[in-house]
């Protein structure tokens, strides 16, 4: 009754096994993908624009649309191209089930390796099921990750809370540091996962020079590019094996969408689309169409993004009622290195009110644009503090100790008119040659407190 | 996927170490340790699959030679035995995988006699009994047993010798003192057999009260880490026989015993098990054991380190070659 797919423009061939007298004769090979005939192809490198808008587009020969249809079917017509992906196990190439792999998912995952310089993407349903089930495949039981004590708090609490019990054990170091790195490295060390830029204090660690270290001792060099995006930062460039990011930021940029990405060569992000079967962490087809819409202004968006915190963040570093402002624009950036890796910062920049949280809240009570809201990379400015939402279950000591003062504030910076971000924040920091003082209070307006840390010191070993 | 391995997988392993030969190097580790009172414990160390690396979390209690054992715990001759026979039927599924052949199901048995005379101790008279159960898709199956034959890295370090290299406590590496001769006559018979599970799993047993041992590949490697891998267990089974001996001449010298600890390493080029390549490397190489003496050992203890080799019938079985009839009962199932 219905038309046999062509099993070989799907990628599901050639066939492993064709007469093979030996496991030498076996013929198929790692190829980029997954990918289908009809998707977009860039002939030559192109710009990061060019990629952004094209890159893996489904251009579909029925209709001729412009852009990837939404594939909104969980499962697919089975055939014989079916049964030889399942016999010789392609099952990732071939439309069966929508937890196995979908066209929409294909199409947008084409487009975010592209702009990764990667073989292979995966998309998922969160950041966080990016990096765990990175993490989860890629080492075994017996295994030791190293990665940051000052991590995003969803991925602290996985390293913390789930990996021993899974039987990796973890530690916490300076990931800044070489030095501190290379110290935490034992024989059973499998994966090193860093942040390209931290949260909320932008720290950059050395990547080329982490990379360099990990390939030394047969790591695997992980990278959350969240805070950066390929638009600005491409850590696979400078070594690293494999980037996650939540997509839920900068890649999407709307605040309306709830995604992650894993990159890197086929070998091991096959790997990790076979443990997210299992776990189960699939991005359905609305959600890609979302994410792969938004991909196609990313470079645009990031440059907007990029201007306006550095324009903030000049502007606060003159301010007298600011203390420490965090952004690499600025002379005193710690970490100068990233200036000559990457091609913009994105759009947070943290700064300490003088006066501690009770002057910050009161800050963020009178700003007027910037929605106070946790997340960032929209296109709306947001605006939170650390110490009432992702470091909240931290002591003062504990959030001295990793760098986050009193009165820090994070702003993401959106895509407004800076004039008008930056007239708003000196009218908002004015207010505070007027009012008294209210008490701070570290009540959590949202969800993202629950990611905080436990009582525990950082830098220690779990 | 056939016989549970995924065929594709494998194939894109083959292109990969064409292109890429170091990708190809596995290196394995397998460190054992003697206390009073808990006598030999070993584990595996991280293994090194080309660039990358499978910490492997295995464990065991490994049973003297001579005298009572140790609740179910294996001797170190029978787990030389299971990393021959797994080898063997890793070799054999993933050969007849690719060739197409279906299996219902596969065991390798794995018989020696132990001839014991003086301080030697020899395993001689190898066999292998294999009973395959298989659609073979017109496939003959002794091909696959030829395949086999020359393509086990553990049953081609059995058949041809392989050098040993010692490394006694600080010392310069040293070559192996040359296996005894075996004594002549006939000896105690032992045996163990390897049931094929899925993929490249696989569930050993043994005549004696030991309990089954899991065999696995590193989940880097088609595996899913359910145990050692017939490499792993070759190299435990080394390092355990040379130590066990170590301690029983030290004993028997009136020497204090003392917690010595034996490391013994290998490589696998898996080029050579997937044929890639004009004369490929096969057998398990660059074999060393690494020796950590007790504090306060007694002078000479590298003699009795030396002595242990010489005469350990693990370490006779590697660097020595041997002979290994192969009786095959195969029958044909499914479609045939």
């Amino acid at each position: 009754m219905s038309e046999q797919r062509d099993g070989t423009a799907i990628g599901s061939f050639p066939r492993a096994r064709a007469d093979a007298g030996w496991m030498n004769d076996l013929r198929r090979e790692r190829t980029a993908g997954p990918r289908t005939p009809h998707q977009q192809s860039l002939e030559a490198p192109a710009g990061n624009s060019t990629t952004a808008v094209h890159g893996g587009t489904y251009l579909d020969p029925t209709t001729r649309a412009v852009g990837t249809p939404i594939f909104q079917t969980s499962t697919f017509l089975l055939d014989e191209t079916s049964y030889d992906a399942f016999h010789e196990g392609v099952t990732r190439d071939v439309p069966i089930y929508t937890r196995y792999g979908n066209p929409s998912q294909w199409s947008v995952q084409e487009k975010l390796a592209l702009l990764e310089g990667a073989e292979s993407a995966l998309v998922t349903s969160s950041g966080m099921a990016a990096i765990s089930t990175t993490v989860l495949a890629l080492t075994n039981p017996g295994g030791h990750v190293i990665t940051a004590y000052d991590v995003y708090g969803g991925t602290y609490n996985l390293m913390r809370e789930d990996l021993h019990a899974l039987g990796r054990d973890v530690s916490f170091v300076d990931a800044a540091d070489p030095a501190a790195v290379a110290a935490a490295i034992r024989p059973e060390t499998q994966m090193l996962f860093v942040e390209g830029l931290t949260n909320p204090l932008l720290k950059a660690p050395p990547l080329a020079e982490l990379a360099a270290l990990a390939r030394q001792h047969d790591i695997l060099l992980v990278v959350d590019n969240t805070f950066l995006s390929p638009a600005c930062l491409r850590p696979i460039d400078l070594g690293a094996h494999l980037v996650v990011h939540s997509a839920t930021k900068y890649l999407n940029g709307h605040s309306d969408l709830t995604a992650g990405v894993v990159a890197g060569p086929r070998k091991f992000v096959d790997r990790v689309w076979a443990q997210a079967m299992r776990l189960g962490g699939t991005l359905e087809p609305f959600s890609c169409f979302l994410l792969e819409r938004g991909l196609k202004t990313l470079p645009l968006r990031m440059r907007a993004h990029h201007e306006n915190a550095s324009g903030i963040a000049a502007f606060l570093a003159g301010h007298p009622a600011i203390g420490r402002v965090h952004h690499p624009s600025l002379p005193d950036y710690p970490y100068p290195h990233l200036r000559e890796s990457a091609r913009g910062y994105g759009g947070v920049v943290s700064f300490e009110v003088a006066g501690g949280d009770a002057a910050a809240l009161r800050v963020l009570q009178a700003l007027r644009l910037p929605r106070v809201a946790t997340s960032l990379g929209g296109v709306e400015s947001l605006v939170s503090m650390p110490f009432n939402t992702s470091h909240s279950s931290l002591t003062q000591a504990q959030r001295t100790a990793v760098g986050i003062r009193p009165g820090l504030i994070r702003y993401s910076a959106g895509i407004e008119e800076l004039a008008d971000l930056v007239d708003d924040l000196d009218a908002a920091l004015a207010l505070l040659d007027e009012d008294p003082a209210p008490e701070a209070t570290t009540d959590s307006p949202d969800d993202e407190a629950r990611d905080g840390r436990q009582e525990e010191t950082p830098c220690a070993t779990a | 996927m056939r016989n549970g391995m995924n065929i594709a997988g494998v194939s894109e392993m083959v292109h990969e170490v064409q292109t890429q030969p170091h990708e190809a190097i596995c290196r394995y580790g397998a460190v054992a340790r003697w206390s009073e009172g808990r006598g030999i414990r070993a584990h595996n160390e991280p293994a090194v699959l080309g660039t990358v690396k499978s910490p492997r979390r295995y464990d065991l209690t490994v049973a003297p030679e001579q005298g009572p054992t140790r609740d179910d715990a294996p001797t170190a001759v029978r787990l030389a035995l299971t990393a021959l026979a797994a080898c063997a039927l890793t070799t054999f599924v993933g050969g007849g995988s690719a060739r197409g052949v279906t299996l219902e199901s596969l065991r390798l048995g794995v018989g020696a006699e132990r001839v014991r005379e003086g301080g030697r101790d020899r395993l001689t008279n190898l066999s292998y009994d294999l009973a395959v159960r298989a659609d073979t898709g017109g496939v003959d199956i002794a091909e696959v047993v030829a395949g086999m034959e020359t393509q086990s890295p553990n049953h081609r370090t059995v058949i041809d010798r392989q050098p040993l290299t010692l490394v006694l406590g600080d010392g310069a590496p040293e070559q192996a003192p040359e296996p005894a001769a075996p004594p002549a006559g006939s000896g105690e018979k032992v045996a163990a057999a390897v049931d094929w599970q899925y993929s490249v799993q696989f569930l050993a047993t043994a005549d004696d009260a030991s309990a089954p041992l899991r065999v696995d590949q590193p989940k880097q490697l088609a595996g899913v880490d359910w145990g050692p891998n017939p490499q792993e267990y070759l190299l435990t089974a080394l390092a355990s026989c040379v130590l066990g001996r170590t301690v029983a001449l030290s004993e028997a010298a009136g020497r204090p015993a003392g917690p010595w600890r034996f490391r013994a390493g290998g490589q696998v080029d898996i080029r050579g098990l997937f044929l890639i390549g004009p004369d490929p490397v096969v057998p398990v190489h660059r074999l060393v054991l690494e020796v950590t003496p007790p504090d306060g050992a007694p002078d000479g203890w590298q003699d009795l380190v030396r002595e242990a080799v010489r005469t350990s019938p693990v370490a006779g079985l590697l660097m020595d070659d041997h002979l290994v009839k192969i009786d095959l009962d195969a029958a044909a199932v499914g479609h045939d």
